[in-house]
């Protein structure tokens, strides 16, 4: 890897001799963890979040601000259960969860639990619908959701202090100090929360209050952040992320008692070099990731630890050529290994890939193509481009279009698992298209934006485990043809001291088996996989008086691949009042917010209670 | 248990008609121990019964039958899969067999079918009285949902699958009176008679708890005393002969033998063990044989009538 990033110095710096001069394009990339080629990439809806909206409620998870803000169906097994993602009717391990550039889905099992990542940890999230998998490798089929940190030199000594508590034994506080100098940064988060989460329910409104029972969680993190600027335009970033958590798994609703937990520890460290020049970004990057999961049912003699180990090395290159041609390139090795119940004297996975783009831009165009070769154990993956293009027709209204293979490789689970374990598995693949028409208008006092995205992806050989002679056994067996249309409004206006703002999505999505195991499942919709989803947000600000109502709308699900049974649509509302209070250098906010506003009895998956109405309260003290 | 196969040994000599019963004891299991398979070819062998099983040496996983004597009744989850929640084989005997997902016995020649014990393992017992990550607890959300498990079973005769079968109840909540429902706990007999003659049996499951993954009750279930009748038919054979009778078997108190004729004879009764329990003149006024007194389980009833020999299984309940 290192002879490789010499080799890459080298050339760059050959090219760049030959040059022009552009200072502009270097700047921008200052604060990125990774290259805008991959995090913006052409073509693309991207939405930011950024760390205003990241911390309005402390204690939420990655989940649970995806759930309320993005049009994403976010597929939780309970309050402070497992939290998947399904975008654009993918499944969970068809989300690409890159952590500052690295992917850190488990290898086990190619997903992430997003209720173990504390959104107060980042400093912006990006969710790009829509895969690429010339960008992103492995996995990124039906989106790529980013968790960036951001480091700025020169901002002194910020201290942030977060206390929460709320309904169900909730009690979360956090801690955030960050120092900078103009050379040095450093960041310090600090996170302990619990939750018994024993929330009342009724089995029907005539039988009496019974209270969940075995719902606790409890999660002690940190996150050191350290940034150095070896020379003026050279910055390395070391990170260190640590976890422990424990989850307790609650009874379904057709099971007398529970007495399973999962405990859930994981550390995440990486180190990251930038050298930014006139015409050229180098990265380099390299980290290990440690993943420990212990699921244990004392009643049914269940132990069940497993142990996967990560390590990632990347260096990528942008150069600019000049405005309108500019140039990027990487390579990446990754080697995994884990121990589980299912391989107990471990299994491993090697992944390299080297990938390139080229990205076109002159007056009213913008345009990029993408190309990876992978290799995985030492096989070739076919060669996986993209390609994006984006148009202004007019100052209001704008096109966007990309086509992009995808593809995500066999689990170790898939491949190992004993018994049942496929070694002959072949990688997912298959193609996507989408096109956006995005229009915005913009006066004095207000904005107001648009959108309508209509997609198409299909994946072929879609891993699913099905039953064989004895056992269960993952196989190439089906096709998913998923499409569907995505709208987003937002509109914004200030008025003297009153700020409006109101945002809006609605989704409609088939997502269908084309070929199944079984006949009884062919041209039916994916389970747990809505047809339609909508939410909006309204937020009224008067000086230091906010006010924001959110609602969602999951449309019903199907819980058989046969169709055959479903659970009903529901309808959730969130509202959220804040305070800002400030002195010098101090300043305060309070909140108050209310969950399940309408007291809706909803299931997002079968037999899993959801809690009634709650509240949350919590003060956030800063200095600066 | 040797005696018993001894016995029995002893016993066929003299029996023309009578029945076979595989208690699978001449499988040497360790108590409180379960063979999955993994040294086997494939199937045990029991008396004239072949069950079969799936051992995969490479996944170290086995499915179909399993010989065991676990007697496990408390341990929830997949990890007790080899107990019956009866707490032994049939009537305390220590070997029973386990099956799980569908699957057949084969025998060793064509017989006419009588019957077999049956109860639920510990795991789908547990599993449906409570109900688990997995599978529900029977009765739902509410109680009142009409849940069942059960198991059909077919036979095969000239590799052709009978169009009937005999369904047995593991699990029946569908009473209008919830109080009826049940799981089964106890060896519970199975009358296979309506079948008649077979080569081979075939077990399915039906479950009203399905999901994506097929049934989510666990499929398994625990057999004892699969017991058959050979088909050959002797003209010298007593009971055909003298048209022997004897009823009501299973009995709770008593046994009425009749015959055609006037020839007095000695009724025996053993245990399964081989012990001698009854001994008793019978002739035309006496044929009550009174069991009152009797522990429950099986016993053997050996008439001799002029030194012609007959012996049938009795079922004390």
């Amino acid at each position: 890897m290192a002879r490789f990033t010499i080799f890459l110095l080298f050339f760059l710096a050959y090219l760049s001799a030959q040059a022009q001069v552009d200072t502009t394009l270097a700047l921008e990339t200052v604060t990125i963890t990774a290259s805008r080629f991959r995090q913006q990439p052409v073509g693309h809806q991207v939405i930011t979040l950024d760390s205003s909206r990241l911390q309005v409620v402390p204690s939420l998870s990655v989940a649970d601000l995806l759930s309320q803000n993005t049009g994403i169906f976010i597929k939780s097994y309970g309050l402070g259960s497992l939290a998947t993602s399904s975008i654009r009717g993918a499944s969970a391990s068809h989300t690409a969860v890159i952590w500052n550039g690295f992917p850190i889905q488990s290898p086990m099992l190619g997903q992430l639990d997003l209720a173990l990542l504390p959104a107060s940890f980042m400093d912006e999230i990006q969710l790009q619908s829509g895969g690429n998998g010339a960008i992103w490798g492995s996995g990124a089929v039906g989106g790529v959701l980013q968790l960036n940190n951001k480091l700025p030199y020169n901002q002194g000594l910020q201290f942030r202090y977060n206390n929460q508590i709320g309904s169900f034994a909730q009690w979360h506080h956090d801690v955030k100090i960050n120092f900078s100098n103009t050379k040095f940064a450093s960041s310090t988060r600090l996170l302990h929360q619990s939750a018994a989460n024993n929330f009342p329910y009724y089995i029907t409104p005539d039988t009496p209050e019974q209270q969940q029972q075995n719902a606790g969680f409890r999660q002690t993190a940190i996150l050191q952040e350290n940034r150095f600027q070896i020379k003026s335009n050279q910055n390395l970033n070391f990170r260190i992320w640590l976890s422990k958590s424990q989850q307790e798994i609650p009874p379904t609703t057709t099971q007398n008692f529970s007495v399973a937990k999962q405990d859930n520890e994981f550390l995440r460290t990486t180190l990251d070099w930038q050298l930014i020049e006139k015409q050229w970004i180098v990265q380099a990057r390299t980290g290990i990731f440690y993943d420990f999961i212990h699921y244990q049912d004392s009643i049914a003699g269940i132990s069940s630890p497993s142990h996967s180990w990560t390590s990632i090395s990347e260096a990528e290159a942008q150069w600019n050529l000049n405005a309108n041609h500019r140039f990027h390139i990487g390579v990446n090795h990754s080697f995994s290994k884990a121990e589980a119940d299912g391989y107990p004297q471990g299994q491993a996975q090697r992944q390299s890939a080297i990938f390139a783009a080229y990205r076109w831009q002159v007056s009213k165009w913008r345009s990029q193509l993408s190309l990876r070769q992978g290799f995985a154990n030492h096989d070739f993956i076919p060669l996986i481009p993209s390609f994006g293009l984006e148009h202004d027709i007019t100052k209001w209204l704008l096109i966007k279009s990309n086509v992009t293979k995808n593809f995500r490789l066999p689990t170790l689970n898939d491949l190992y698992w004993q018994p049942g374990g496929n070694s002959n598995l072949q990688p997912e693949n298959g193609w996507a298209e989408e096109l956006t028409l995005q229009t915005h208008w913009k006066s004095v006092h207000w904005s107001f934006s648009y959108s309508v995205t209509g997609f198409n992806r299909e994946v072929e050989n879609w891993i699913l485990w099905v039953p064989g002679a004895s056992y269960w056994s993952p196989q190439n067996i089906s096709e998913v043809w998923s499409r569907g249309l995505e709208q987003r409004l937002s509109w914004q206006l200030a008025v003297g001291s009153w700020q409006l703002e109101m945002t809006g999505g609605y989704d409609w999505i088939r997502s269908t088996q084309q070929k199944a195991s079984v006949e009884a499942n062919v041209n039916k919709q994916l389970i747990y996989v809505p047809e339609q989803q909508a939410f909006g947000r309204l937020a009224i600000q008067f000086h230091d008086l906010q006010i924001s109502y959110q609602h969602q709308y999951t449309g019903s699900v199907f819980t058989r691949s046969d169709n055959l049974a479903s659970l009903p649509a529901y309808q959730l509302g969130y509202l959220h009042a804040r305070y800002g209070l400030s002195f010098q250098k101090f300043s305060s906010n309070i909140f108050l917010q209310i969950n399940n506003l309408w007291n809706e009895e909803y299931r997002v998956i079968e037999r899993r209670r959801m809690p009634g109405r709650s509240f949350q309260l919590g003060i956030s003290l800063h200095f600066q | 248990m040797k005696h018993l196969f001894t016995i029995l040994t002893v016993f066929m000599s003299f029996i023309l008609n009578a029945q076979t019963i595989v208690t699978l004891e001449d499988i040497n299991v360790a108590q409180d121990s379960s063979l999955n398979g993994s040294n086997a070819n494939g199937s045990f062998q029991s008396t004239n019964a072949i069950f079969p099983n799936t051992y995969n040496a490479m996944f170290d996983f086995s499915s179909g039958w399993v010989i065991s004597s676990k007697r496990d009744t408390v341990t929830s989850g997949f990890t007790n899969a080899y107990s019956a929640k009866a707490g032994s084989g049939f009537n305390g005997s220590p070997n029973y067999a386990v099956n799980f997902d569908n699957n057949t016995i084969r025998f060793t020649g064509r017989v006419q079918l009588e019957g077999f014990y049956a109860t639920n393992n510990t795991y789908a017992y547990n599993s449906m009285r409570d109900g688990d990550q997995f599978a529900k607890r029977f009765g739902g959300e509410t109680g009142n949902d009409p849940d069942y498990f059960r198991l059909n079973i077919f036979k095969y005769l000239n590799g052709v699958r009978s169009a009937d079968s005999v369904i047995f109840y593991l699990a029946d909540y569908r009473f209008v009176n919830k109080s009826q429902d049940y799981i089964i706990k106890n060896w519970t007999w199975v009358n296979l008679s309506t079948l008649g003659e077979a080569d081979s049996l075939l077990f399915t499951f039906a479950s009203s708890d399905v999901g994506e993954f097929g049934i989510n009750t666990p499929t398994y279930f625990c057999l004892d005393n699969l017991t058959t009748r050979p088909l050959v038919t002797d003209v010298n054979d007593l009971a055909e002969s003298l048209n022997f009778k004897i009823f009501p078997n299973p009995t709770s108190d008593w046994l009425q033998i009749s015959w055609k004729g006037n020839e007095n004879g000695v009724a025996q009764l053993f245990d399964l063990k081989g012990r001698l329990i009854k001994n008793e003149r019978i002739n035309n006024e006496n044929t009550r044989i009174d069991l009152k007194l009797l522990l429950k389980g099986i016993y053997l009833l050996k008439i001799n009538i002029n030194n012609q020999f007959f012996t049938q299984k009795i079922v004390k309940q």
